[in-house]
C-alpha cells in the first residue's frame, strides 16, 4: 500500500510539473517594463475561462498559476508592467478509489504589447520622426493528454483527456482515450503535441506609433478537459509569446536631436563600431533552443552601405568582450539572465577614412532583418572626428602643403614645412570650396589672414569653433545741411560654428584679397588716408564710412584687434553675404564637433543665432550683404 | 673637399653664434610677428567685455584680493581676454600664477598671438617677485636687469624691435607690437612706478630708449605728471583731435585708467565743448565719448545723450556710445597699454 501511495504522489508531482511549464520565471521577474532609448515597452494579460467540474470527481483546473475547484466563470487581469504573455490551462481528475470524475476548462486570453514612443519636446523641422516600430513576434506552445490506470487493484478503469490551444501563428492539440481492464499492471497513456519541446513560429509585425503609442494584441484560446473512472488523467495546454526588438541603437532614435550618433575612430586605419543588438522581450526566461532558433534568423545591415574592407561582427557573450573578431556571420548569445543577442558591426578601412562626405558619413539606417526580411530600421548618423588627421590624400601630393590634404606649419611667422590637415579642414574644403587651391591651412596658428599681394589666403586651426561675427546696416541721419545721409552702423551679431565658421573665415579673407587686388586698399598716401586705416578718404565717404576714424562702427578695435576696424567692417559685410548663400551647407557638416552632432539647440536657434533676438532671425531686415 | 666644406659650414655657424651674442645683425624677433589682415576677434558678450575691463583694472590697481578672478579668466577662449589676464598677472607679480600661465602656454597653439604676452607676464612676475617695491636706483637697476633677463631680450634687440615696429606703422602694416616693444612698454611702466616712489632718474636706467615707441613714451610722459595734470592734459589733447588713428586708442585708455576723476573732467569738458561747438572737430567729441564707455560712469549717459540729435557724425557717435553704455558694457581701448 505504501508503494502505491508513493507512486501516486510522484505522479501528482509530475503532473503539476507539466501544468506549470515555465511558470517558475514569474517569481524572477516582477515588473516587465523595458526602456530601449525612446521606446518604452510593457505588456498586459487578461483572460477568462469557463470551468466545469462534476460533483463525483475530485477534479480541479488550473488557469495560469491559479487553481480552481468550482464551477463557473473565472477571469484574471495582469496590468501593464506585469503581463507575462503565458497562457496555461489544465484539467485534472483523480478517480482514486473507484470514483468517477469530470473536469474541463474553456479559456481565452489576450496579451497586449504596448509600445510607447518617448517623443522629445523640441524637434527640428526636418527631423525624421519614426512612425512605426517593427518587431518579431514569436509564439511557442505545447499540449498534453495523459492518463494512468487502473486504480486501485482489482477494478477496471477508463479515462479520456484532451488539451488544445489556438493562436494566430500556431495551434496544437493532444487527445487520449483509454480503457484499463485491470491492475496491476498499471500503465500510462499519453499524447503530446509536439512530442518534445515546443511548437513555435515567428512573424514580423509593425505597429503604428504616430500618436505616440501603439499596441499589438496576441490572442490565445484553448480547451483542456478530462474524465475518468478509477484512473487519473490530465489534459493541458501551454503557450507563450514574446517579441524581439532592435535594441543596440535606439530603435526610435531621432539622430537630429542627438540620438544614435556614431563617430569613426581617430586612428589609421580607422574603424567604426555600430552596436547591433536585439532584445528578446518576454515575461519568462526563454530557453536555449528558442534563443538559438531566433538568433539564426536575425541579421543586420546598414543602408546606404558603408565602405569597408570587410564587415566584421564582434560578439559579446554574457557581457564580456570576446577576444575574437569573426568575419560577418551569425552568432547568437543565449544569455539567460538578460536575453538578447549582442553584436557589433565593425566597418574598417584599409588606411584612411572615406574620401568624400557622402561616401562614409551622414544619415544611414541600421536595419534588423528576420529570415531576410526587414523588421525595423533605426535612423543613425555617422560622423568623422574633427581634429584627427585620418582622411585620405586626395591629390596624393604628400609634403606639398596643398589643400585639402595638408597645411603649412609656421615657425617664426613663416611656413616651414607641410603637415597633414585635420579632418574638418579636409571635408569642409571638399564640401564648400572644391578645387580652390588659394585657400590654405595654417596648421598651428589660429584665426585666418591674408597677406598683401599673396595669391592665397590662410585659414587658421580654429576655424571650425564657435565664433561671433558682426553685422551692419545703414542708418540715415541728417547732415549739417539737413540732408539725409546714410551711415554704416554696427547692428547685430551672428554666432556661428562648424562649417559656417569655416565659410565665414574663408570668405572674410577672400574679400580682403579681392579688395587688395581691386585696389580698394591699401591707400598708402597719408594725404588721402587721414585715419590710417588703409582706405582712401574719398572711398570711405562714398561708402558711408568715416574717413577720420579707423573704426567707424566701433565694433573691432575695442576688442584688441589691431587691424583697422573699417577694413574689417567691409570684409565682414561681404562675408556675411557669401555666408548666407552657403547657409544650407550645414547639412554636409558631419564633424563630431559640428552643426549636426549632439543635441542641437531648439529649432528657432538653429543653425545660427542672431544677437538681437537670440534666435535664428534678426530684428534687422536690412543687414548689409554687400558694400553699399 | 669634404673637409673644406665642413670648415666653411662650421665657420659660418661660429660667426652666427658670435653675432648673436654681440647683438650684431638685423632685428630677430623672439616671437613670430603677424603682419597681415586677419579675421577679427569674436565679438564679446556683455559679460566677456566687462570681464575684459575688470581684469585689466585688477592688474593696474595691483588688487591681489581679486587675483582668483584673473586666474580664472585664463580659462576663457577669447584671445583679448587671455592677453588682458596675462598682463594683469604680470602686474600682480605673484608666483602662484606661474603654473596657470604655463598651463595656458601649453593649451594654446604655438603660433597664437597670446604666447608673447604669456612670456611677458612670466618675466614681469619674476621681476616683481624679486623686487616688489623699488625705492632707489640700485634696486631699479637690478629689477630691470632681472626683467630683461627673464624676458630673454637685450636692450639692443628691444631698440631694433621698436625701430622696426615704427617702420611697420609708418607703412600701415598693422599688427600686435612685437614682443620686444611690449617689453619696452612694461619696462616703462616699471620705471614709472619707481619714479612715483621717488627714483628721479628712473627713466635713464638700463639705457632703454623709451622714445622709440609711442606707447612707452606716453607712459613715461604721464608718469611725470600728477593725476590732475594727466587728466587735464589727456582731456585737452583728445578734445582737440581731428582724426582717430591707432595712437588715439592709447590716449583714450590712459585717460580711462584715471577712473572717476577722468569721467568728471570729460563730462565738464563736453559741456564746455557743447557751448563752443564750432571750435571742436566731431572726432574730439567721439574720442571723449569712447573714453567714457571705457570708464562706464552712468552719470555720463545724459551728457552724451544731449548730443544724439546733433547732425552728421557727432550725433552718430553719441548714439553709438549710448548704445554701448546702455547695454551695461565697459570697453577697453588698448589692451596692451
Amino acid at each position: 500500500m505504501k508503494g502505491k501511495v508513493l507512486i501516486f504522489l510522484l505522479m501528482v508531482l509530475w503532473m503539476l510539473t507539466i501544468f506549470s511549464l515555465g511558470a517558475n520565471s514569474f517569481q524572477d521577474q516582477q515588473n516587465f517594463r523595458f526602456r530601449i532609448g525612446r521606446l518604452i515597452l510593457d505588456f498586459a494579460d487578461s483572460g477568462s475561462a469557463n470551468v466545469s467540474i462534476d460533483d463525483y470527481g475530485l477534479g480541479y483546473v488550473l488557469f495560469n498559476e491559479y487553481s480552481y475547484g468550482n464551477n463557473g466563470q473565472i477571469s484574471f487581469f495582469l496590468p501593464f508592467g506585469q503581463g507575462k504573455g503565458i497562457f496555461s490551462i489544465g484539467a485534472f481528475v483523480d478517480g482514486w478509489e473507484v470514483s468517477e470524475g469530470f473536469a474541463s476548462i474553456d479559456a481565452f486570453m489576450i496579451t497586449t504589447f504596448r509600445f510607447n514612443f518617448d517623443v522629445p519636446e523640441d524637434i527640428p523641422l526636418e527631423a525624421v520622426i519614426p512612425d512605426s516600430i517593427g518587431f518579431v513576434l514569436f509564439l511557442e506552445g505545447r499540449t498534453n493528454a495523459w492518463a494512468h490506470g487502473a486504480l486501485p487493484v482489482g477494478y477496471p478503469g477508463y479515462a479520456s483527456a484532451s488539451g488544445s490551444f489556438t493562436t494566430e501563428l500556431i495551434s496544437a492539440s493532444a487527445y487520449i482515450s483509454a480503457f484499463f481492464p485491470n491492475s496491476p499492471p498499471y500503465f500510462d497513456v499519453y499524447d503530446y503535441d509536439p512530442e518534445q519541446g515546443y511548437k513555435r513560429d515567428a512573424v514580423i509585425k509593425t505597429v503604428d506609433i504616430t500618436s505616440g503609442q501603439g499596441e499589438y494584441v496576441v490572442e490565445f484560446s484553448g480547451l483542456a478537459a478530462t474524465m475518468n473512472f478509477n484512473a487519473m488523467s490530465v489534459g493541458s495546454a501551454y503557450a507563450r509569446t514574446g517579441i524581439v526588438v532592435l535594441s543596440g541603437v535606439d530603435p526610435l532614435g531621432i539622430p537630429e536631436v542627438g540620438d544614435n550618433e556614431f563617430v569613426w575612430s581617430k586612428g589609421e586605419p580607422p574603424w567604426l563600431w555600430i552596436p547591433a543588438l536585439a532584445k528578446v522581450v518576454t515575461g519568462f526566461t526563454p530557453d536555449d533552443y528558442t534563443m538559438q532558433w531566433l538568433a539564426e534568423k536575425i541579421d543586420w545591415h546598414v543602408s546606404p552601405s558603408l565602405p569597408s574592407t570587410g564587415l566584421y561582427v564582434r560578439m559579446y557573450p554574457n557581457g564580456y568582450e570576446n577576444t575574437f573578431i569573426f568575419p560577418r556571420n551569425r552568432f547568437e548569445d543565449a544569455n539567460y539572465e538578460e536575453p538578447r543577442f549582442r553584436y557589433f558591426l565593425i566597418f574598417d578601412m584599409p588606411e584612411f577614412l572615406p574620401a568624400t562626405i557622402d561616401g562614409g558619413f551622414g544619415k544611414r539606417q541600421l536595419i534588423m532583418t528576420f529570415n531576410g526580411q526587414p523588421v525595423h530600421a533605426a535612423n543613425i548618423e555617422i560622423f568623422f572626428p574633427a581634429t584627427a588627421t585620418n582622411h585620405p590624400f586626395l591629390f596624393g601630393d604628400k609634403g606639398s602643403g596643398n589643400p585639402p590634404d595638408e597645411g603649412d606649419y609656421f615657425v617664426f611667422g613663416r611656413p616651414l614645412w607641410a603637415a597633414k590637415s585635420p579632418n574638418w579642414f579636409y571635408y569642409y574644403w571638399m564640401v564648400a570650396y572644391w578645387g580652390r587651391t588659394d585657400i590654405r591651412l595654417a596648421v598651428n596658428v589660429p584665426g585666418g589672414w591674408y597677406e598683401d599681394g599673396k595669391p592665397y589666403v590662410y585659414v587658421g586651426n580654429d576655424a571650425y569653433l564657435t565664433y561671433s561675427m558682426r553685422l551692419f546696416h545703414i542708418e540715415n541721419r541728417p547732415n549739417a545741411l539737413g540732408i539725409i545721409k546714410p551711415f554704416i552702423t554696427f547692428a547685430d551679431t551672428l554666432t556661428i560654428k562648424g562649417i559656417h565658421t569655416f565659410i565665414y573665415t574663408v570668405e572674410h579673407e577672400l574679400v580682403h584679397k579681392c579688395h587688395y587686388e581691386t585696389g580698394i586698399y591699401p591707400s598708402t598716401d597719408p594725404l588721402t588716408d587721414s585715419d590710417g586705416d588703409r582706405l582712401n578718404d574719398y572711398w570711405e565717404e562714398g561708402h558711408f564710412l568715416d574717413p577720420n576714424t579707423r573704426d567707424t562702427a566701433d565694433a573691432y578695435n575695442r576688442f584688441g584687434d589691431p587691424t583697422p576696424g573699417d577694413l574689417q567692417c567691409i570684409a565682414d559685410i561681404e562675408a556675411y553675404g557669401k555666408l548666407l548663400q552657403k547657409e544650407e551647407l550645414w547639412r554636409k557638416d558631419w564633424t563630431d564637433t559640428g552643426l549636426q552632432k549632439g543635441s542641437p539647440p531648439p529649432s528657432d536657434k538653429f543653425p545660427w543665432v542672431y544677437g538681437s533676438t537670440n534666435k535664428n532671425y534678426s530684428i534687422y531686415k536690412d543687414l548689409l550683404t554687400a558694400i553699399p | 673637399m669634404k673637409r673644406k666644406l665642413l670648415w666653411i659650414i662650421g665657420g659660418i655657424a661660429v660667426i652666427i653664434i658670435i653675432a648673436n651674442q654681440l647683438d650684431i645683425g638685423p632685428y630677430r624677433p623672439r616671437f613670430p610677428i603677424a603682419q597681415r589682415t586677419g579675421v577679427p576677434y569674436p565679438y564679446m558678450t556683455v559679460e566677456e567685455e566687462n570681464l575684459f575691463a575688470e581684469i585689466r583694472d585688477i592688474g593696474l590697481k595691483r588688487d591681489l584680493s581679486r587675483i582668483d578672478k584673473v586666474r580664472h579668466a585664463l580659462l576663457e577662449n577669447h584671445p583679448a581676454i587671455l592677453i588682458a589676464a596675462s598682463l594683469a598677472l604680470g602686474r600682480l607679480g605673484t608666483k602662484e600664477a606661474i603654473d596657470d600661465l604655463h598651463a595656458l602656454q601649453a593649451r594654446l597653439a604655438s603660433g597664437s598671438e597670446v604666447q608673447p604676452f604669456i612670456a611677458l607676464a612670466l618675466a614681469r612676475i619674476e621681476a616683481e617677485r624679486d623686487y616688489p617695491n623699488v625705492t632707489d636706483e640700485n634696486q631699479l637697476q637690478r629689477k630691470m636687469k632681472r626683467f630683461l633677463q627673464a624676458a630673454k631680450v637685450s636692450v639692443s634687440q628691444i631698440h631694433k624691435g621698436a625701430l622696426w615696429y615704427a617702420e611697420q606703422l609708418k607703412a600701415k602694416r598693422y599688427g600686435w607690437a612685437p614682443f620686444e616693444v611690449q617689453v619696452l612698454r612694461q619696462a616703462a611702466e616699471i620705471a614709472a612706478d619707481a619714479y612715483q616712489r621717488g627714483v628721479k632718474d628712473a627713466f635713464k636706467i638700463v639705457g632703454l630708449n623709451f622714445s622709440l615707441d609711442y606707447v612707452a613714451q606716453l607712459k613715461v610722459r604721464l608718469a611725470q605728471m600728477s593725476k590732475e595734470q594727466r587728466i587735464s592734459w589727456l582731456v585737452d589733447i583728445l578734445s582737440k583731435k581731428q582724426v582717430a588713428r591707432m595712437e588715439e586708442n592709447y590716449l583714450m585708455q590712459a585717460l580711462a585708467d584715471e577712473g572717476e576723476g577722468a569721467s568728471k573732467a570729460i563730462i565738464a569738458k563736453l559741456k564746455e565743448m557743447k557751448l563752443d561747438r564750432d571750435k571742436y572737430h566731431y572726432v574730439g567729441f567721439m574720442l571723449l565719448f569712447r573714453t567714457l564707455t571705457c570708464i562706464g560712469d552712468p552719470d555720463a549717459i545724459p551728457v552724451i545723450q544731449s548730443f544724439s540729435n546733433e547732425p552728421d557724425w557727432l550725433g552718430y557717435y553719441a548714439e553709438q556710445a549710448i548704445k554701448i553704455m546702455k547695454e551695461g558694457r565697459r570697453t577697453v581701448r588698448a589692451v596692451d597699454y
